[in-house]
């Protein structure tokens, strides 16, 4: 299943990531400061989210809380993908020779491409 | 309305346009910084005037590059000149195939020769332009509604706190009175001026707060420049002329020009840290592609390869424009615009070739004229001098003169009692097209004795053929060529004398029309009374 996460949801996910589960007042108040964003904003792209399957909601308590669906790797992963076809049309090769003739490949980095390349 | 008007009209607009995109394309690469991008957007105004408006001004010096062929003045323009010279092509085609013997060929181009001069093959080809034009708007149309009912669906809610703040700041000083509404919307690779109407402006939710109000001056420039309206100019250039490549080519590149014209005036007073952080914003919209395309009524201030690199320097190297070399052009521009548009000749050249009446085509224009009447004065001594070629004698009554819209003459004359006793109406050329002399004796005719037939002694017969075939000559020189021979259509005896009306059909075939005459038998001999070119080429 591909997963769609726009550039604002993923602000989302990165505060689940670090932690979760948590309320919508929380994710709020840690993302305020930098966004701007206010409660509806925040309201209005967790419904997206929950209605596309990134997260769930458990809502037996009075305050609803927020738990990622798929991990960090999984997103990374669709978002390579996504890269990839979009500059490099779908081939990693170009990318690496990219990186490596810039000098800003790690032998880590070598690693997660690769990793990338095998489940694509 | 003739296809031909509509071949005028496509065909002049389209050469001019392409002419001038052409000559806009080397000013865009070599003067953009010394013109300005308003001025460059006023260049880009002036082609779409002249690719919307139907207009065709006088031009005493178009008749210096006009040939004398297709005397029909609703073609004489750049349609006709194309028609004449494609009929040329065709015909040696057939002569070719005629040469050869390919039969099966040479029937093939009779028949495309057949459907050009009928004008099925103009009214085929307007009809495939037609769909064409539908099929573009529905295009439009859908790519619209599909990009609003998205902008609609994402929309998270209108901004709000301190941004909002300085946004309405921003637009006091912009002099904008009311600001537009302003939405949040996620996703959206770009912040995008939206509608025509009732315009709002879309955010990306992802928008950094420190950029976001230079993306809302961008937008509110946009609003400033009326792009949203230009939008609409765009998208009509590309439905009417949607055949031509180059004009696709112009909608993209004036949209370009005025995301340029909005950047510099969002940057104009902005220091150069400023400017490089607003060409940061611009290169990050970059990387996020699915701008509105040019069908799509929106702005974008997505760009990519050597166009962003065009605008980022633009950005960063800011240049003033050399205002008085700006406005040289922009004078030059609509001097230029205005010649565009002057493809008429004048009604005095228009005479010199005799543009005939719509309905007498095929004869008005085979029959040679004698002569070129420019005045009433010289309209009325033509009369006169009809006059006595029917009746041997001055005119007894005066004559009255009307020059029509179409270049043609009428004259009539009345006796003391008002009563009608002879018109004509005549070509600036010479050639008539109508005469009747109206006498006492066509009284007799509303007599109750009148003796109809359609039969006439053989013998006679002949003599009025010739007779008339000799007044034809007289009246109108060459016209005998063009027409078989008069034959009897009814012959009227009052008892005291006998009336006559003749017809003769034109020698080709595919033309619905003829002479008429209608004359009277006397003792003396015979006695035109009518005589008219009647029906249509």
């Amino acid at each position: 299943m591909s997963i769609q996460v726009t550039e604002a949801e993923w602000k989302i996910m990165e505060v689940l990531w670090d932690h979760a589960p948590r309320t919508m007042t929380e994710i709020t108040a840690v993302l305020s400061p930098t966004t701007g964003w206010t409660r509806h904003t925040v309201i209005t792209l967790l419904k997206r989210m929950v209605e596309k399957g990134t997260i769930s909601v458990d809502d037996s308590d009075r305050a609803k809380k927020y738990t990622p669906l798929v991990t960090r790797e999984e997103a990374s992963t669709e978002e390579t993908h996504k890269f990839l076809s979009h500059i490099f049309k779908g081939k990693a090769s170009l990318l690496v020779n990219q990186l490596v003739d810039s000098g800003d490949l790690t032998a880590d980095d070598l690693q997660q491409i690769l990793d990338v390349m095998r489940k694509k | 309305m003739r296809s031909a008007y509509l071949y005028n009209f496509l065909i002049e607009a389209n050469i001019m346009a392409v002419i001038a995109i052409l000559l806009m394309i080397p000013l865009r690469r070599f003067f953009r910084k010394t013109l300005g991008n308003s001025a460059l957007c006023f260049g880009w105004l002036l082609i779409a005037i002249r690719l919307l408006l139907p207009l065709s001004l006088v031009n005493p010096l178009i008749h210096e590059i006009r040939s004398p062929f297709a005397a029909d003045a609703g073609i004489r323009p750049i349609a006709g000149q194309i028609k004449v010279r494609v009929g040329d092509v065709v015909e040696g085609i057939s002569d070719m195939f005629w040469k050869s013997e390919n039969r099966p060929a040479y029937d093939a181009v009779q028949r495309l020769t057949i459907d050009m001069e009928n004008a099925n093959v103009s009214i085929a080809l307007a009809k495939i332009w037609l769909v064409g034009v539908l099929l573009v708007a529905a295009w439009f149309l859908f790519s619209n509604i599909h990009f609003r009912m998205r902008l609609r669906a994402d929309r998270i809610e209108p901004i709000s706190g301190d941004l909002l703040e300085q946004y309405e700041t921003v637009c006091r000083q912009r002099g904008v009175k009311h600001p537009l509404p302003v939405y949040f919307t996620d996703p959206l690779p770009s912040a995008c001026l939206v509608g025509v109407f009732r315009p709002y402006i879309a955010l990306p939710l992802s928008a950094a707060p420190q950029d976001a109000i230079q993306v809302l001056t961008h937008e509110i420039c946009h609003y400033k420049n009326l792009d949203h309206l230009w939008g609409i100019l765009r998208l009509v250039c590309c439905m009417l002329h949607w055949f031509n490549p180059l004009v696709w080519m112009a909608a993209s590149m004036s949209r370009t020009d005025c995301e340029l014209r909005c950047d510099s005036s969002v940057t104009h007073s902005m220091s150069p840290e400023d400017r490089k952080s607003y060409a940061s914003v611009l290169v990050l919209a970059a990387s996020k592609r699915n701008a509105p395309g040019v069908g799509v009524l929106a702005t974008g201030m997505t760009m990519t390869g050597k166009r962003l690199k065009t605008r980022i320097l633009s950005v960063v190297e800011q240049h003033e424009p050399l205002h008085a070399l700006s406005i040289a052009f922009i004078l030059l521009a609509s001097m230029c615009l205005l010649g565009a548009f002057a493809t008429s000749e004048t009604r005095e050249q228009l005479m010199d070739i005799g543009w005939p009446m719509p309905a007498e085509h095929y004869l008005t224009e085979g029959i040679q004229g004698q002569t070129s009447i420019r005045s009433e004065e010289e309209a009325t001594e033509y009369a006169e001098k009809l006059w006595h070629t029917l009746t041997g004698s001055e005119p007894q009554y005066d004559l009255q003169v009307i020059h029509n819209d179409d270049m043609s003459w009428y004259a009539d004359c009345a006796d003391e009692s008002g009563q009608l006793r002879f018109s004509t109406s005549f070509l600036a050329n010479g050639v008539v097209c109508s005469l009747n002399l109206f006498t006492p004796e066509e009284a007799l005719l509303e007599g109750a004795e009148i003796i109809d037939s359609q039969f006439m002694d053989p013998a006679e017969m002949n003599l009025i053929r010739k007779w008339a075939a000799e007044q034809m000559e007289t009246l109108n020189p060459g016209s005998s060529r063009l027409v078989s021979e008069f034959q009897l259509l009814l012959m009227r005896d009052t008892g005291h004398t006998r009336f006559v009306s003749l017809h003769a059909d034109p020698k080709d075939s595919h033309y619905d029309c003829g002479i008429t005459l209608f004359l009277q038998i006397t003792s003396e001999g015979y006695r035109l009374l009518e005589m008219s070119l009647v029906g249509n080429g």
